[in-house]
């Protein structure tokens, strides 16, 4: 239902709103997730991107999960300065559900890139595309009608909040460069410590 | 607080498990080539070093060679230009020095850059910083020399320094790389015509500026100019072989009629350095063997890449290092009437000779009957070469292309996995494809109408439930 009438799953999840399963939350993230992964491995040579001995499992994860979560936090965030009606859960659960055209275009492009040669590569990019495009759109339209905003300011504050996900980027390799720096300085004094009693 | 340190506490963890250790220019040791991605694949070891000459005895006159620039193997011996010495060496096969030249006609040499010999034994010395071409018989008589050719084409050659220079006996022309240009000047010391000429590649920077700008800013911007060459060789066949800082036409075999033949590509590694700066590949020198492998020895990395004539790469080896089979500065490369590899190192001052492992000999033997199309028996060879390094990405895609043109596709596609080469795997599983659907033709068609009907009903099933949830809804929400 939320391929096509994502209006209406909006105003479900607003009169359920006091009950949303932690599970509905983050279950199509780790679909998502599970097929990210297969398709690494299946997805015909020819088409492929990536190959399986050269994939680096955190980053196809990453490709997986982090852009619409990131979405859906800088969104909440975003919301909540400027006064939308959307809870967290609500922003959360809706931003998962916009997955849904991923989890079930993805198996279906795996299955025909498995046809294709290089030059027919066209098919599977096309798919890809409509796949992501579903989902952005979803996520727009989820996000306009969860708010209750106008579509002007849904399109304002979309480029906005593009611009709090790259920051919270920013913020978190900070954190991670810091954190470095404070584990090899507790390594250094570690091993010192260690010559230091021997 | 409590979710402050549980916070801090996550973040610890991850950098923790996290952490790698970063990829920096690290210091190979050991022969390599590259996959798709760039990455080095070890595989055996290409050339062992069989000799290191750092000595050379000259009675009354420098022991060791300071800053040489350039060397020469021919069937006589070699010929070292040894520049910061300001003297050329000759030698014989084993280096021992026959005959050592300071000067010609009256005037001592001044950084000569560049020694070569024609197929009669003439020495021919680019006298960079006398700014001329001396030409000595073998036994060291002066003959003669050139000087900066009188012609109004050369009207932005200030100061003529030849760098490298080489006898052609086909055409009769010296072939000389002076700065930026690369000539041919003819016996009477007349200009006969640049060679080799490289392409501007077109910049969208560049054109933009160029069409906004007034002639005031334009004429204080640099000249775009295309990229010279560095160093140039000449094959017994007739080719000439160069290498240059144009970027996909590193390697360029020019023919008589001044034509670029050999495939442009992406010749090198362009490394990074642990700032990200990019650092492209200089080529100083090039060198080809009987085989017609080309051998090219790269600056940056101190390291002797080989191609084949075709532009593929078929390995790697050599590094920075003091040690044998690695280089400080590698200035210069020569194969050796043995197919032995020679090798000078400019800031080491040193010589060092390497020859050919068997996995080497195979691989280039088997490129040789490649090229002459005798696919049977190159194909025996690259057997043996699999056998000795599965990983060895040229064996397998030749291994592939055989495969493919005998028809055996299914071990082509298995071949081509293994080589990196996606697009012939595609042109093999192409070909598996239209066999499939021929011999199977019922079969699929079958399944896609029985995949069609299936997508269908549960469409219209999905629609009934939706159709069934959206009245509740309805109801639910007191009809709104």
């Amino acid at each position: 239902m939320m391929l096509f009438h994502p209006i209406e799953m909006v105003t479900l999840i607003k009169r359920r709103r006091k009950q949303i399963p932690l599970l509905a939350m983050l279950l199509p993230f780790a679909v998502s997730a599970v097929w990210r992964i297969i398709s690494v491995y299946t997805v015909n040579y020819t088409v492929s991107s990536v190959s399986p001995k050269n994939a680096n499992i955190w980053l196809e994860l990453a490709l997986a999960i982090v852009p619409v979560a990131l979405w859906a936090v800088a969104c909440y965030g975003f919301m909540t300065i400027v006064g939308g009606e959307a809870t967290f859960k609500e922003t959360f659960l809706l931003s998962s559900y916009s997955l849904m055209p991923m989890l079930l275009l993805q198996p279906l492009a795996i299955i025909l890139s498995r046809v294709l040669s290089a030059e027919e590569a066209g098919f599977y990019t096309a798919l890809q595309t409509i796949m992501w495009v579903w989902v952005i759109v979803l996520l727009f339209v989820t996000f306009k009608e969860s708010n209750n905003i106008s579509f002007g300011k849904t399109v304002a504050y979309t480029l906005v909040i593009l611009i709090i996900m790259l920051l919270i980027v920013a913020v978190v390799m900070l954190a991670f460069a810091l954190d470095c720096q404070i584990v090899m300085f507790i390594e250094e004094v570690a091993s010192e410590l260690n010559f230091f009693l021997r | 607080m409590k979710k402050l340190i549980t916070v801090f506490a996550a973040m610890l963890i991850s950098a923790v498990v996290l952490s790698s250790p970063a990829q920096a220019l690290t210091n190979v040791s050991g022969s390599y080539v590259l996959d798709e991605d760039g990455k080095h694949v070890t595989i055996p070891v290409l050339f062992e070093a069989k000799q290191v000459i750092s000595d050379f005895k000259v009675e009354g006159s420098y022991n060791g060679l300071n800053d040489p620039k350039d060397l020469y193997a021919d069937k006589n011996g070699y010929y070292i230009a040894d520049t910061g010495n300001n003297r050329i060496l000759v030698t014989d096969k084993s280096f021992k020095v026959v005959r050592e030249l300071t000067e010609a006609d009256g005037i001592s040499f001044s950084s000569p850059t560049g020694v070569s010999t024609d197929s009669l034994g003439d020495i021919y010395i680019a006298d960079t910083g006398n700014s001329r071409v001396v030409h000595f018989s073998n036994e060291g008589e002066y003959i003669e020399s050139f000087v900066k050719p009188e012609s109004d084409l050369l009207y932005d050659v200030e100061v003529f320094s030849p760098a490298k220079v080489e006898f052609d006996p086909i055409s009769n022309l010296l072939y000389v790389i002076q700065g930026k240009q690369f000539m041919t000047i003819d016996a009477a010391n007349k200009f006969k015509g640049y060679i080799g000429d490289n392409r501007l590649s077109f910049d969208l920077w560049d054109y933009i500026f160029r069409k906004f700008a007034t002639e005031k800013q334009k004429m204080q911007t640099q000249k775009r100019e295309p990229e010279s060459y560095t160093n140039f060789c000449m094959s017994g066949d007739g080719k000439l072989y160069a290498v240059g800082l144009a970027p996909s036409q590193r390697i360029s075999i020019i023919n008589t009629v001044g034509n670029n033949i050999y495939p442009s590509g992406d010749y090198g590694e362009t490394l990074y350095e642990s700032d990200g700066t990019k650092v492209t590949p200089i080529f100083s020198d090039i060198a080809v063997n009987s085989k017609g492998i080309i051998f090219v020895a790269e600056e940056k990395t101190s390291c002797i890449y080989q191609y084949d004539q075709n532009g593929n790469l078929v390995g790697v080896f050599g590094g920075k290092g003091s040690g044998s089979s690695s280089f400080n500065v590698i200035s210069s490369i020569a194969v050796n009437d043995k197919e032995e590899l020679v090798t000078l190192d400019s800031s080491l001052g040193r010589i060092q000779v390497f020859s050919a492992t068997e996995f080497t000999n195979n691989v280039h033997k088997a490129l040789l009957l490649n090229k002459d199309g005798k696919y049977s028996q190159s194909y025996e060879l690259w057997q043996k070469v699999k056998e000795q390094a599965s990983n060895y990405t040229l064996a397998r895609n030749m291994i592939g292309k055989i495969e493919y043109k005998n028809g055996n596709y299914n071990d082509a596609k298995k071949e081509f996995y293994q080589g990196d080469d996606r697009a012939d795997y595609s042109k093999a599983f192409s070909k598996l494809r239209y066999a499939f659907f021929r011999d199977h033709f019922e079969l699929v068609a079958v399944a896609v109408v029985i995949f069609v009907v299936l997508v269908i009903v549960l469409i219209k099933l999905l629609q009934k439930y939706l159709r069934r949830l959206r009245a509740e809804l309805w109801r639910e929400g007191g009809g709104r």
